[in-house]
This record gives C-alpha cells, structure tokens and sequence, in this order.
C-alpha cells in the first residue's frame, strides 16, 4: 500500500468548532496550551482512501489554525505548504458565513492547487439554526467545494467531511 | 404496703430521670465536645491512613514553611540541609569527574598514534594546549534524533533516531514534532523576523538543543546532547545540500511521499555516527592555517615545477632527443559561439579562435620523420542565449571557489540577484557574477532559485 501525507488546514471564525471537530475526528495529542501560544495545533489522523483502484495510506496532518484576529498576520505563514483546507462555519451564527470566502482567498493565493471542503458545524442544534441549508449549499457552489453539515458534538458528518478532502487531496 | 412498694420504684425512676437531667446539663457540653473530638481524631486517622490524602494536604503547608523560612533566614537553611544537599552534589561532581578523568586516561593510553600527533599539532595551530584539547575532546556530545523536514508543509521527510523506538506502546510522534517544530518556525519568524533574514536555527529546552539547518526547500533539526565539535554545522549544511541537489524536484513539488528519499537515509545516518564528526574536525581549519596550507602547497608545487622544469632541460641537453615546440595562433572568430573540438586539438572562440599546433622536430639522433599537424575540426556549436540568474533563497556564502572550503568572499542576502556564467561538473555549485566588489564567485545551487535555462551554461573550473 502507498503511504502519503498531507497538510491540511482547518479555517473558521472563532468558536464554530474547529477544535471540536479535530478531537472528534483524531485523538488528541497536544494540549491545547499551543494553540493559544503560537495560534495553531497540529494533529494527525491516519486513514485510507481510494485511488486510481487502489487504496492510498493517507496521513492527514491537521493543523488547527487560531480563529481570531491577532493570528491574522501569522496565518499566511502556516497556509503555506497545505494539500487542502476545511473551512468551518456555525449554522447558528450567521456572521460565520462572510469571512468562509476569505478564508477561501487565502488559501487560493497560498497555495492555487489546494482543494475545500465547507464545513457547516453545529446542526444538531435545530432550535437556534439560523443558516438554511440552501445558503450554505450555494455558498459551496461558488467556491467549487462540497460542503457537509457536521455536529462535532453528536458526530455527524464529520469522518466525511475529512474524508472527502482526503480523497481530494490525494487525487491533486 | 403493697402501695409503699408500688410507689417506691415510681420514685427510683423519678430520680433516674432527675440524675440524668443533672448529668446533662452538668456534663453535657462536655460530652459533646468529646464527640467532637473523637470525630476529628478519627479524619485526622483517616488522612494519616490515607498516605496520599496526607501528602495532598500537608504538601502545601511543607512548601509555604519553606519558602517563607528561605525568604526570611536563608543562611539558617542553607545550614541545615546542606548535609543532605552538599552530599549528593559532591558526590554527583565527584562522580561527573571520575567520568572525565577515566575518558581522558583512555585517550592517554591510545595517544601513540598518528591520530595522537595530529592533535598534538591542532592544537600547537590553535594555541591551546595538549591538555585543554583532550579536555575538550572529552566532553560529551551525542546526536539524539534527526529530522529532515519538508519546508512548506512541515512534512516529516525522514527521521532518524539514534534509539530505534523499539518499546511496545511507544508511539512514533516525529511526524507531529516536525509539523510543530515548522509551526515554532513560522510563528518565530513572522513575529520577529519581519525584515531580517535569516531564521530560528537553534532552540534549547533543559541539556538539549535543537540545530536547524535551513536548506532551499527542507531543513534539518538536530537533537544534541552537549557541546557539538567545530565544524559540525559545516557538515550538517554539507550533508544537507548534497541531499538537496540530489532530491531537488521531488522536494520542489513535494507529493507526500516520504519514500522517494530513503535513498537519503545512509548520507543522514552519517550524521549520527560519533566518529564522523571527529574526522570532520581534524578536516577543519581556520582561515589563517588554510592561508598557510595553500602557502605551502604553492611552495611545494613550484619546487615540483623547478625541479621537472630543470629535469627536462638537463635530460634534453644530455641526450639530445628532439624538442616539441608548441605554437599558439590565433585567429579572429565569431562573437559569442563556442566551438568544441577533439583532443589534441581545441578551439573555443569568444572573440577569437586560438589553434594549438604540435610539432615534433627531428634532430640527428632521432628518426622522427613524419610532421603531424592537426587542425581545428569543430563538432558543435551552440548559440549561447540569455545568461539565467540565481536568485539568493536562503542567506548563503559566495565562495573563492565550488567547494564548502573554498573562501568566503561574500555573504549573499536573500533576494539578492546574480548572474549565472557557469557550473561546476556536478552542477551543485554556479559560478556567479557579480559580487558588490564586481568580482565572479561561487555559489551553492541548492541555495538559489535559479531563473533560465541552465542547457547554455558552460562547466567550468575553479579560477
């Protein structure tokens, strides 16, 4: 079997649920005492993917990327390099849906050949959703990416999510 | 009497009843503090059966009582544990010479040997003594782990450990620790290396260090133990470039597949060797003793040539045998063409076409009698285009000459612009114009990005 490996970046607002979502997918590591240092954890996750009628032996190197402002310049620094990026937004705040094209633009400009894959975190809070699945979809559609609608806290959705952009990655 | 005997007990009980109102109030909240007391006895047994319960508990008091009593009457305590303290680091320094000692009688015992006069000989060189280089010769130094790590992503590329992670149930982690070790480098240079070149090339945590070595597209991280010998970055940064110009696509467009540079596994296994770096070590010298080895060898050349030089004439004078005369013509050719011709015979033509003629001449003792003269037969041409540039990637040295000994003429900043006018055989080395002084030099090529076609650029030799 061929092992490969690739980075991948995690990109989103501050609390839609990147972290969340990387401890689902992985077991955790580091401490979360790094990210708050330098604005970023990395973790690993090994997983098998299909390619070419074979199965590729995928190491997906996960970096968890600090969702605020003050990381902002430092963030480019940290793109560089990456196969691909899943960009997180939370259905129950819907300002997390301006900045995915930006995260979006600035992974493009670091890397061209990188793959997306739009995250829409939180949907097993019905209740308080405000983002409908059609805006999402056609947020998706723009950026040329599938998108999953995820529930770290129920886990949902989001062995796909990473999957997928496995899957992408391998096949660039 | 029936109802005398019936009233009398009525009575007793009345008493009970009245004796033990009294007992209460009069020894009532006695009692009660005794049941108090008897309740804290039992938690206090409790924790003191607890072992663990007493060390959480009285391990903070231990520590303020300490604290304060070193803050207020230092000298008291320094008194009083020193017959712990002082005993252990006497016997730890005690024992830590004992080492150092043993290491330097081994290398006593083994000093009759070419190695020994070597040594004796740096160290005359350097100005130190016999002794002080023994010493320093026996202090520790081991590489514990090596990394050579993608620079972009901070994939892992190759890891070598210096103990196979052989435990059951010890996990491999290198790949997170070069993701993180490239993420400490990132942050480290957009935080304070904005506007400056170069990087982090070292980090310390307790006795070890990390060396980093930057390459174009990789790094090597090195875990050391101790003080690392002269000239091991020099070897570190040689082994790294051999390994960039031997890998520089893959590493360009780096497709996740660590297997593509396993072949690079024994030159980094190297590294790792303890003998390598102390032949490294006698391999290093400085500029001074470099200027004078160079001296020496120019001298020992020319007595060479002297004595060939009169060695012929005598022998030509003595026998008579017939001279070969060497003419050298030249003749105008074109501008910017190289012409490539066989041997005996070569004709390259910048601005001109010089042709190399041998003739033997017969004398009376000789009976050459043919004249062979061979012309200038060309057999390619090449029309050279623009010269490619070699942009500076990393901060790099433009040297005298294609070689990591070579003198440093320059210290190259990245960005920095030259023109490429040839390459060494191996094409690891560009010989670059023109240094701030307009004078050519060399330049690693694993430590430029290079902009034109290389096809035009000629191989030339050291100057």
């Amino acid at each position: 079997m061929i092992s490969l490996s690739a980075k991948v970046c995690l990109l989103g607002d501050y609390a839609v649920g990147k972290t969340s979502l990387v401890r689902r997918f992985v077991y955790n590591m580091f401490e979360d005492k790094y990210l708050s240092t330098i604005g970023v954890k990395v973790s690993r996750k090994v997983v098998a993917v299909p390619r070419d009628e074979d199965v590729v032996e995928l190491t997906l190197m996960l970096w968890d990327l600090a969702g605020s402002e003050e990381f902002d310049r430092i963030r480019a620094s940290y793109l560089r390099g990456a196969a691909g990026a899943l960009i997180v937004c939370d259905l129950t705040q819907r300002s997390t849906l301006d900045s995915i094209h930006e995260y979006a633009r600035q992974m493009t400009e670091v890397n061209p050949r990188a793959t997306l894959v739009l995250a829409a975190n939180k949907c097993d809070l019905v209740e308080q959703r405000v983002v409908q699945e059609g805006e999402i979809s056609a947020i998706a559609g723009e950026l040329k990416a599938p998108c999953y609608l995820t529930s770290a806290k129920v886990g949902v959705a989001v062995d796909e999510a990473f999957r997928h952009l496995g899957r992408l990655a391998v096949g660039q | 009497m029936d109802t005398a005997r019936g009233t009398e007990p009525e009575g007793d009980r009345i008493d009970d009843a009245l004796l033990d109102d009294l007992r209460e109030i009069v020894t009532g909240p006695d009692r009660e503090r005794m049941r108090l007391l008897e309740a804290r006895i039992a938690q206090v047994e409790h924790r003191t059966g607890d072992h663990e319960a007493l060390v959480a508990a009285v391990s903070p008091i231990l520590g303020d009582a300490i604290r304060r009593q070193v803050r207020e009457d230092r000298d008291e305590m320094v008194e009083s544990l020193y017959p712990i303290i002082g005993q252990l680091i006497t016997r730890a320094v005690a024992e830590a010479i004992r080492d150092l000692a043993r290491n330097i009688d081994h290398r006593m015992r083994t000093s009759f040997s070419p190695t020994y006069f070597l040594r004796r000989l740096r160290a005359r060189a350097r100005g130190v003594s016999g002794a002080e280089l023994a010493l320093r010769d026996a202090l520790p130094f081991k590489v514990v782990e090596l990394f050579l790590i993608h620079r972009e992503s901070g994939l892992l590329l190759l890891h070598l450990p210096q103990e196979e992670l052989s435990a059951p149930g010890v996990e491999d982690n290198s790949d997170l620790v070069s993701s993180m070790l490239t993420a400490i480098r990132d942050f480290a240079q957009d935080a304070f290396g904005q506007d400056q070149q170069g990087g982090l090339d070292e980090i310390q945590y307790g006795d070890r260090r990390i060396l980093i070595e930057a390459l174009q597209h990789a790094y090597l991280a090195v875990v050391v133990d101790g003080i690392e010998p002269s000239g091991f970055r020099t070897k570190l940064r040689e082994q790294g470039i051999e390994i960039e110009n031997a890998y520089r696509e893959i590493l360009r467009d780096y497709n996740g597949d660590a297997s593509q540079l396993d072949a690079a596994q024994p030159n980094l296994a190297r590294l790792l060797d303890d003998g390598f770096f102390e032949e490294s070590e006698a391999e290093d010298l400085s500029p001074d003793q470099k200027r004078i080895a160079a001296g020496l060898v120019f001298v020992l050349t020319l007595c060479v040539l002297g004595a060939c030089l009169g060695g012929a004439i005598w022998a030509r004078n003595a026998l008579k045998r017939p001279a070969y005369y060497i003419v050298v013509t030249a003749t105008p050719g074109p501008v910017a063409t190289a012409t490539a011709t066989t041997a005996p015979t070569v004709t390259p033509a910048a601005t001109a076409t010089p042709t190399v003629t041998i003739t033997p001449s017969p004398t009376a003792t000789q009976t050459p009698t043919n004249t062979a003269t061979v012309t200038a037969s060309p057999t390619a041409t090449r029309t050279a285009g623009p010269a490619p540039s070699a942009q500076i990637a990393v901060v790099a040295n433009v040297r005298a000459g294609p070689s990591l000994t070579s003198t440093i003429i320059e210290r190259a900043a990245i960005g920095n612009t030259y023109t490429v006018l040839g390459r060494d055989e191996t094409g690891g080395w560009l010989q670059v114009c023109c240094t701030t002084r307009g004078d050519t030099g060399w330049l690693a090529a694993a430590l430029a990005t290079i902009s034109g076609s290389m096809e035009s650029v000629p191989i030339v030799g050291e100057e």
